[in-house]
């Protein structure tokens, strides 16, 4: 589960997230127990953290991922957050003023193949979104993540 | 269901960007919409600012598969509209809305262009509109060619339709039970081991144009269907054959060569779409044929569709390869048409589908 050594703003409500099983379930409650059956039985996990110069790149990817369906549910799971390091109200600031946020997904596999499979394709989606971010936005990424450079494509 | 905001018509310019990547084609155009001078006239023409595309082109023999396709549209789709932007020389202010296919075509290109299309419409605050493929490519032809009320024959590598306007949507006469007139086209120049460059249509026209041989082919139109898979295989069987050593004659004595079988399959296939596409027209009572799609630039098929439409006392109306072939202008156009009326795409409904029928789009922009 997620990092609590921060100080964290759950910034949206699970309402992109799960607008395509909404269709299905009326009732939060039903899809907070179907979440938390899928995340639990599929035995392969994986947690990133992918900082964000900001709180607007990092929602904006969140945006432009979140409305595609995973086709398979029951075999490779996935659940993002924006999640800010700012300890100020997300509604109080301007988008660009909140600095240092992550896109935090979690992913669960039916087999670590399948979790790779997964993984993989989420960061070949991210690729072009960060591409049009340095293309059209300026700077993007954080160059260094844990001590680390970060290098895309 | 996409959202619908009711707003006038537009009483100034309106400019959209438009991406394609449905199938092995990406491209992205910048068109300029033009308001009516008053309410009795006609819209001028609009205006293409630009107009790129960037083909997926695999080894000869070799079809593109939609993994590596998806993977060509990633990395040349931030390129492309950065190029286009450049040439049409606006500023991204000026933009109205980011248009992109939504379907038909195949999942994997479709997703990598509808996230980059995703991402530049926050990133720029504009709208997003999810244009259907079939509309883009007859809203495109009807507006380069001037043709009023066609019937359409739409004949690419995914598709084969006649259509007819008729209450606000464009309504599916005839189309192929089986595989596409191009992709039976395709599949016959990977046999053939003929280059996938510029296009295997286009070389497989090439070839035919030597071919004088005719070549009896199953003709396989069903009622006003047709059917292209059986003359694939008879084909294929024909050209294996011919290539493992058993050479075949035509009625002179000649050996049959691979020119006589492009020559062949383009006039049997091309027949059977004449047959439906006429038709058509004597059902709706029109005079004019629109081609567009890919194999709408193939200018054999626009001869025959000419000799049959002249008889009739009509014309056909064709496009070239800027506009025939897919290309991001044609979803800018159609996608900008549907936006001066007040559709929009909220992000949930930006999800791209593989089977998306021409009839299912409803034409608010045309009363006619």
């Amino acid at each position: 589960m997620l990092d609590a050594a921060h100080k964290k703003i759950r910034v949206f409500t699970n309402h992109f997230t799960y607008s395509y099983f909404s269709q299905f379930c009326f009732y939060s409650f039903q899809i907070a127990v179907f979440r938390i059956t899928e995340m639990s039985v599929l035995p392969n996990k994986l947690t990133l953290a992918i900082p964000f110069q900001n709180y607007r790149h990092a929602s904006l990817a969140y945006k432009a991922l979140s409305p595609d369906p995973l086709l398979k549910p029951d075999q490779f799971y996935m659940e993002m957050s924006v999640i800010s390091q700012d300890s100020a109200l997300v509604d109080d600031k301007h988008e660009e003023d909140i600095g240092a946020t992550k896109l935090v997904v979690e992913f669960a596999g039916a087999s670590d193949r399948v979790l790779r499979v997964g993984v993989n394709g989420f960061f070949e989606s991210l690729g072009v979104i960060v591409e049009c971010f340095n293309a059209f936005d300026g700077g993007v990424l954080e160059s260094v993540v844990d001590g680390k450079p970060v290098v895309f494509e | 269901m996409p959202s619908r905001i009711q707003v006038p018509e537009p009483e100034r310019e309106t400019i959209a960007i438009g991406l394609e990547g449905s199938a092995n084609k990406l491209g992205v155009g910048i068109i300029r919409h033009f308001p009516r001078p008053n309410k009795n006239s006609h819209r001028p023409p609009a205006q293409i600012l630009s107009n790129i595309r960037h083909t997926y082109i695999t080894p000869p023999g070799e079809g593109f598969l939609p993994r590596d396709t998806a993977k060509h549209h990633r990395s040349y789709v931030v390129k492309l509209v950065q190029q286009a932007l450049k040439q049409s020389g606006i500023p991204i202010d000026d933009i109205d809305c980011v248009c992109f296919t939504q379907g038909p075509g195949m999942g994997a290109p479709l997703q990598s262009v509808a996230i980059a299309a995703r991402t530049i419409s926050l990133m720029w605050d504009k709208p997003l509109v999810g244009v259907n493929h079939c509309v883009g490519h007859i809203e495109m032809g009807r507006e380069i060619t001037g043709a009023t009320n066609p019937v359409v024959l739409y004949v690419s590598g995914g598709n084969t339709q006649v259509i007819a306007y008729s209450h606000q949507r464009y309504r599916i006469f005839g189309e192929t039970l089986d595989i596409a007139v191009g992709n039976c086209l395709d599949r016959f120049a990977r046999t053939l081991h003929i280059p996938n460059d510029p296009s295997p249509g286009y070389n497989i026209e090439q070839l035919a144009r030597k071919g004088k041989h005719y070549v009896e082919l199953p003709y396989t139109v069903k009622g006003m269907d047709v059917s292209m898979s059986g003359i694939l295989a008879f084909i294929d069987g024909l050209a294996n054959d011919i290539f493992g050593g058993k050479a075949k004659y035509a009625d002179d004595g000649s050996e049959i060569t691979r020119e006589d079988l492009c020559f062949s399959l383009q006039e049997t296939i091309f027949a059977m779409l004449v047959e439906i596409t006429e038709r058509a027209m004597a059902h709706v009572g029109s005079q004019q044929v629109l081609i567009v799609g890919g194999v709408g630039c193939n200018e054999r098929l626009q001869e025959m569709m000419g000799i049959m439409a002249r008889d009739r006392g009509g014309a056909v109306y064709a496009t070239d390869e800027r506009f025939c072939i897919d290309n991001g202008i044609m979803i800018a156009h159609a996608g900008l048409l549907a936006y001066e009326t007040g559709y929009r795409t909220s992000l949930e409904d930006s999800v791209c589908t593989q089977r998306f029928r021409t009839d299912e789009v409803f034409l608010a922009w045309r009363n006619d």
